[in-house]
């Protein structure tokens, strides 16, 4: 727990740079998630929604253009900038919150909750991805429910590449070292991104890959019942090997 | 770069700046040793090293007192190696020519290591190296080759390696298999610490062990042992390298 380097999700990590390490994908593949979410949540607008770990708000602000109430919430005070900056230029709706995931500041608020692109896992520890867990699943109403997406931990491993690199178009050369803690199932991962003019900037991050069972009984533990199990959001069968895992549970009650 | 084939590029200068010298003396050394085995020499022996660089094999086998034949394209290379030569006292044969172009020998052994095989498109011309190497050995001499193990990169699509050393410099390298043609290609980005960038493609024909059992059979060479490494282990799917170990019919 007193390891800083575990709270590097804290830092400038979710920031500009962010984009050189994970290009934002094209507006066609945001529409498709966008879509898939809704159809496994099968509510219809004006339904209330959570984004939990919103990001830059991709899917948070399509999620509004199709009537629905949503409410973004995330760490990263550049990322929210840019979303509010986006939503506002459509006049959007949308109420975004600052807050660190243990802490959702809303009681049996909305229908449902989604989680995209692996928010689970990058807290210091498993007791406190366990507490955001909880939190969100205090901020559904009896019977609203929880959408996780998350890496496929038994993806990663089987196909466990230590080393990848890109250069970007703009001439940045991005390379990413990994290093798997097998005892503690963490992979470790340090960033490098070189410049065009050499300049050098590195991150360091710690993601906990949760098996299935770990995230389902995480999920049972903060009152949540799971529902559906599958390998992407377009409901694919999970196996060894899909890339994702993707958990729907309900709020008892 | 210019319109030379990649390895005149590669080898003029970059490859020793940015990897080569980092090879540290130690496995120089272990590798010298398995090849001394491996071919079974005595004190005295003629050994060939076809695609010598810069020389640390030749160098290593001519101190331990081997008579040394040392070939190589590259000019910048062959300098390098006979300023190391000379600091170190002993004397190699060195030999600037194309790999197709063995010298006659008789050799009592000859290697060919660190994936210097397969260079050209066509397999004629890659067969053309091995028959030059079986003309050169004595009967009975052996023949080391060291190359890239093709069943374990048929299985790592687009491979990516970084390699980092001490001064701040990096080697980040890219292959993948043609699964339909066999051929290798690789993108060398060698990083200098300043952040200053130079690019290498290499293409090389990849064998697997009992195509270049047949090709070397046509060569009058016959494989004795196939390795996954240095260490002598067996080949499998999952091994880097693939060392094959021929000898010269009698």
């Amino acid at each position: 727990m007193g390891d800083p380097l575990r709270r590097w999700y804290a830092t400038s990590y979710f920031g500009a740079d962010y984009f050189l390490m994970h290009p934002e994908p094209p507006p066609e593949e945001t529409l498709g998630e966008v879509d898939r979410i809704v159809a496994v949540l099968g509510l219809e607008p004006p339904a209330r929604l959570l984004d939990f770990g919103c990001g830059w708000g991709r899917h948070a602000i399509e999620l509004a253009r199709r009537g629905y109430w949503v409410t973004g919430q995330d760490l990263s005070e550049t990322f929210l900038a840019m979303a509010r900056e986006r939503a506002s230029r459509e006049g959007l709706p949308i109420t975004w919150v600052h807050a660190d995931m243990r802490e959702v500041p809303f009681t049996d608020a909305f229908d449902a909750a989604i989680s995209i692109n692996s928010v689970l896992g990058v807290l210091e520890g498993d007791e406190e991805d366990a507490r955001a867990v909880a939190a969100v699943a205090r901020s559904l109403r009896p019977g609203g429910r929880l959408l996780v997406d998350q890496t496929n931990r038994e993806h990663v491993i089987r196909h466990y590449r230590p080393d990848h690199f890109r250069e970007t178009e703009d001439g940045h050369l991005v390379i990413f070292q990994g290093r798997l803690d097998l005892r503690e199932s963490l992979n470790h991962v340090t960033v490098t991104i070189i410049g065009p003019e050499g300049g050098r900037r590195t991150y360091r991050h710690v993601f906990r890959l949760y098996t299935l069972t770990e995230l389902a009984r995480m999920l049972e533990r903060a009152g949540l019942r799971l529902e559906e199990v599958w390998g992407g959001l377009d409901r694919r069968p999970y196996d060894l090997e899909s890339p994702r895992m993707v958990l729907l549970a309900r709020r008892e009650g | 770069m210019g319109t030379a084939p990649w390895w005149v590029e590669l080898f003029r200068e970059d490859y020793y700046q940015f990897e080569g010298r980092h090879t540290p003396e130690e496995r120089t050394r272990a590798e010298v040793e398995t090849v001394e085995r491996a071919l079974g020499l005595r004190p005295g022996d003629r050994v060939l090293d076809l695609c010598c660089g810069w020389g640390r094999h030749a160098i290593e086998l001519a101190e331990r007192g081997y008579r040394v034949t040392g070939l190589d394209l590259s000019e910048g290379e062959l300098a390098r190696a006979r300023r190391v030569a000379a600091a170190a006292g002993v004397a190699v044969d060195w030999v600037r020519a194309d790999m197709r172009d063995v010298p006659p020998g008789p050799f009592d052994g000859a290697v060919n290591l660190w994936t210097s095989f397969g260079y050209f498109e066509d397999d004629g011309e890659n067969q053309r190296v091995l028959d030059g190497v079986g003309r050169s050995l004595r009967p009975g001499g052996r023949f080391l080759l060291d190359h890239w193990n093709v069943l374990w990169l048929a299985n790592r699509p687009r491979d990516q390696r970084v390699k980092e050393y001490g001064d701040g410099s990096l080697m980040l390298d890219g292959r993948d298999l043609d699964v339909r043609t066999g051929r290798i290609h690789a993108q060398f980005l060698f990083v200098a610490g300043d952040g200053t960038r130079r690019r290498h493609r290499i293409s090389v024909q990849g064998y697997t062990p009992w195509e270049l059992a047949r090709m070397l059979g046509r060569a009058g060479l016959r494989v004795l042992d196939v390795w996954g490494d240095w260490a002598g282990r067996p080949l499998r799917h999952e091994s880097l390298r693939m060392i094959v170990l021929a000898e010269r019919g009698a």
